[in-house]
């Protein structure tokens, strides 16, 4: 019997040189495969028109350094005022969101409140049957909101999926923290408040990501209710660059943009994202296992 | 979660799945009802025999005198040098200053607070509020805007997009503008009645004028290729079949990545225009004796896929071709990786000036049409038009007013109305270089192409910089194909099947295209494309426009 057997299952005994080797190599291809292309677009985006030319069309390494095409989205003045937009719009939906989710949430964990079951069966609707462009559009123009900033915001205020998930977290909160509080006498909006909401930190931060990364991506609403191109946000500027060279470079009606400058046009696009997540991975790790565990 | 935190009144997983079904069942029932079958409730869509109204007059502009005729085929006039002298088309301003809407695409970034936008407004007196809306999305934006009601007054609709339903639209609520177009009445807006015959054909819907044309060359996206790089090495170009396969393989080297040929249309890779007339393949259709066939249903079709497959097979096409989006063609292009690109031939000078910045010696020439066995070939008679713009029932008691303000719009090369509309205000926008306006920074940011997707004159070929290497050879290129354009024997007539189901039977086809060229099936799957086709709605779109040829 070797001397290094023991009673534990094998995924528990000390690794061998070879076996840490052979992940560690898998593990820097499957970073590279991810990180490759990303560096791919940030060299290319940093490149002048002769070099991707030269190099067919994606650089990997750039020789040339050139910011002119940043220069040219971001000097434009079309794509700063259309940042400010975005960013807007992606703060006050977010807030606006969470707090309409937390709230629905909330009341729909509590039994005997209110229509708990027609409200909670018509959120459920909702994740079966999407409504479509037009009785959207109808119902955005019957309210008043085309051409508004709100026609962005509320008629997707809030996700039917993101109302269950939290409901589901708030329900799993055990009963005998709220009889205490209770007892100790505090009212619904104090329990959610100061018992609650402490405890959810971690759902709440993940659920407030999921609607600013679908506020920031967003760029559909924009189109169909922004008729004043001045209150277009960031991403339907973007996808006009992207788009303008798979249509005209077909019918010739004005040259395709470089390389570069869609390239630059994707880095911009994901910046934001790239920034604000280190802040809240901590949170958002926490919160995305929660309820894969039962408790 | 135990069971004491469910809620017990309402919802246990039972319960919630048969509500969904319920309520699923009556909605999918509410939603087949609200569904039609796609037939337009008007069996045929084409006017009745006797409707068919007489197009505008076409009476050219008078004042300047090209250096290259034009020619009534089609073959546009070509400038050396941009007019010293202009001339003013339109006496006076057309507009009434009273607020109009006007919905079109735009292929740029809208400009803030764009001076130049202005500076139309003010000169036409006519304070538009232009709607802009990305090429890319277009037709849904179209759909949300003839749904919801809300019409603006003028609205682009591009001929390139099969919209649904748009005869019925058209009729419904647009304004038919016969009266005020019809043959000699044209004459009232001289600048309209100036755009070339062929270009009103497609605004002539169900037998009545309903728009504007935005005018557009004839002629079939151009086979570009590296004039330098051929001139250099002494080589002839082909002038049949089997010398266009040497041709290109004289100028592929896959050790260099070097190919002769790339896909430069994103959704028709191997469907080039360029092959088809070789083969002599029809024009979208071929009529006899008031009977249609579909191109694809003709021998000389498979005769060009299988042209197209030979090429492939022979190695010459870049292997990233299936695939392959325009950019990264057009970088190709100028890097000399890539001989020839099949384009839009209006971008010629534009490519011409984008990839002499990247390289100073690229010089691009166009490969002259040819037949299979010899000869000139042929090439389709394109629709002359990039689209055209309706007046929307709301602005039917302003129809005059639009129409000038659509003319000042159309007015021709060399016209100070021309000049503002192109260029902006000097000084501001341009400066008057030695060979014509010189845009300024200003100016290449705010100058994007707008009003000219309201109405545009007939098209000319100018280029003060690049006289020798775009003007004379695009002439002489339009000169020579011109007498062998093959005409679409449908054009003007509208089948609602082919607006409802053209975009995925276009697919079908250039899918299936693709796969027989790079070798994932076989030619015979050009007969299952057929079949396909027809039970896909061809048979129907068949019948629709052969009842509407017996009526026009």
């Amino acid at each position: 019997m070797s001397k290094y057997a023991t009673n534990r299952p094998i995924w528990m005994e000390r690794p061998t040189v070879l076996g840490r080797v052979l992940k560690s190599l898998i593990l820097v291809a499957m970073v590279v495969a991810v990180v490759f292309p990303f560096l791919v677009v940030i060299s290319t985006s940093i490149s002048s028109p002769e070099s991707i030319s030269r190099a067919g069309g994606l650089v990997v390494i750039p020789t040339d350094v050139s910011f002119d095409a940043y220069a040219e989205i971001l000097l434009g003045g079309v794509v700063s005022r259309a940042v400010l937009i975005s960013v807007g719009v992606t703060i006050v939906g977010t807030l606006l969101s969470l707090t309409c989710t937390i709230f629905a949430a909330y009341g729909l964990s509590r039994r005997g409140s209110f229509g708990h079951g027609p409200l909670l069966t018509i959120a459920l609707v909702t994740l079966f049957f999407a409504p479509g462009i037009i009785p959207s559009y109808l119902t955005v123009k019957s309210l008043g909101l085309l051409d508004s900033y709100w026609a962005l915001i509320l008629p997707t205020a809030i996700n039917a999926f993101n109302l269950v998930l939290l409901r589901n977290f708030f329900l799993g909160i055990p009963s005998e923290l709220l009889d205490a509080a209770r007892i100790d006498g505090a009212g619904d909006l104090a329990i959610l408040r100061r018992v609650i909401l402490p405890l959810s930190k971690a759902i709440t931060t993940v659920i407030a990501m999921f609607y600013g990364v679908a506020y920031w991506n967003s760029f559909f609403s924009a189109l169909l209710y922004m008729t004043s191109e001045s209150k277009w946000p960031l991403q339907l500027i973007l996808r006009v660059f992207v788009l303008e060279g798979q249509q005209i470079g077909v019918s010739g009606e004005a040259p395709p943009p470089q390389q570069a400058l869609q390239m630059a046009i994707v880095v911009i696009a994901i910046i934001p994202i790239l920034v604000v997540f280190p802040f809240v991975q901590r949170h958002f790790t926490k919160g995305v296992i929660t309820g894969a565990i039962k408790g | 979660m135990n069971s004491n935190t469910v809620p017990r009144s309402m919802l246990n997983r039972r319960g919630f799945l048969t509500a969904a079904a319920l309520v699923g069942g009556a909605g999918a029932a509410g939603l087949m009802a609200g569904c039609s079958s796609g037939a337009s409730s008007n069996p045929t869509v084409n006017a009745a025999a006797g409707a068919m109204v007489e197009l505008p007059t076409y009476v050219p502009s008078a004042g300047l005198t090209p250096d290259l005729p034009g020619t009534p085929e089609g073959v546009q006039a070509g400038y050396f040098t941009y007019p010293k002298e202009l001339v003013k088309s339109v006496a006076t301003p057309p507009g009434t200053g009273t607020a109009l809407s006007s919905m079109i695409m735009t292929f740029a970034t809208p400009p803030s607070n764009s001076q130049y936008f202005e500076a139309v407004k003010t000169a036409m007196n006519a304070p538009i509020d232009l709607v802009l809306v990305p090429a890319g999305d277009y037709i849904q934006r179209f759909s949300t805007v003839m749904a919801g009601g809300d019409l603006p007054h003028t609205i682009e609709i591009p001929g390139y997009l099969a919209l649904p339903r748009i005869a019925d639209f058209l009729k419904s609520q647009c304004v038919d503008l016969s009266e005020h177009l019809s043959g000699d009445a044209v004459k009232k807006y001289p600048n309209l009645a100036a755009v070339p015959t062929q270009s009103w054909r497609s605004t002539r819907i169900n037998g009545r004028l309903y728009g504007v044309p935005i005018p557009r060359n004839v002629f079939a996206p151009a086979p570009f290729y590296r004039k330098d790089i051929v001139d250099s090495r002494g080589v002839a170009l082909p002038t049949n079949a089997d010398e266009f396969v040497a041709f290109c393989e004289e100028f592929t080297s896959k050790e260099k990545g070097v190919f002769a040929l790339g896909a430069t249309d994103d959704a028709n890779p191997f469907g080039s225009d360029f092959y088809r007339g070789m083969f002599g393949v029809p024009s979208f259709w071929r009529e006899k004796g008031g009977k249609l066939t579909h191109f694809i249903e003709t021998d000389e079709f498979k005769e060009s896929v299988a042209f197209s497959k030979r090429l492939w097979d022979a190695g010459v096409y870049h292997p990233d071709s299936p695939s392959m989006k325009t950019n990264q063609a057009t970088d190709l292009f100028n890097g000399g990786k890539l001989l020839i690109a099949f384009k839009g031939n209006a971008g010629w000078a534009i490519n011409q000036r984008t990839g002499q910045a990247v390289d100073p010696k690229l010089l691009v020439g166009v490969l002259p049409q040819i037949g299979a066995d010899g000869g000139p070939g042929q090439t389709n008679l394109g629709g002359g038009a990039f689209g055209y713009t309706v007046i929307t029932n709301t602005a039917k008691d302003r129809v005059e007013e639009i129409l000038s303000i659509l003319d000042y719009l159309a007015a021709p090369f060399g016209s100070e109305e021309y000049h503002l509309v192109n260029y902006g205000t000097e000084g501001l926008h341009h400066t008057a270089g030695p060979n014509g306006p010189v845009l300024t920074e200003k100016g290449k940011s705010e100058v994007i192409q707008s009003f000219q997707y309201m109405a545009a004159p007939e098209g000319v070929l100018f280029d003060a910089e690049f006289v020798e290497e775009f003007v004379k050879p695009a002439h002489a290129w339009q000169t020579e194909l011109a007498p062998h354009m093959v005409a679409n024997p449908v054009t003007g007539l509208i089948s609602d099947t082919e607006s409802r189901v053209s975009a995925s039977l276009q697919t079908m086809i250039n899918d299936t295209v693709t796969s027989v060229t790079v070798g994932r099936k076989p030619l015979s799957a050009l007969d299952d494309l057929v079949a396909g086709w027809r039970a896909g709605g061809g048979t129907k779109m068949i019948a629709e426009y052969e009842n509407a040829l017996a009526e026009s």
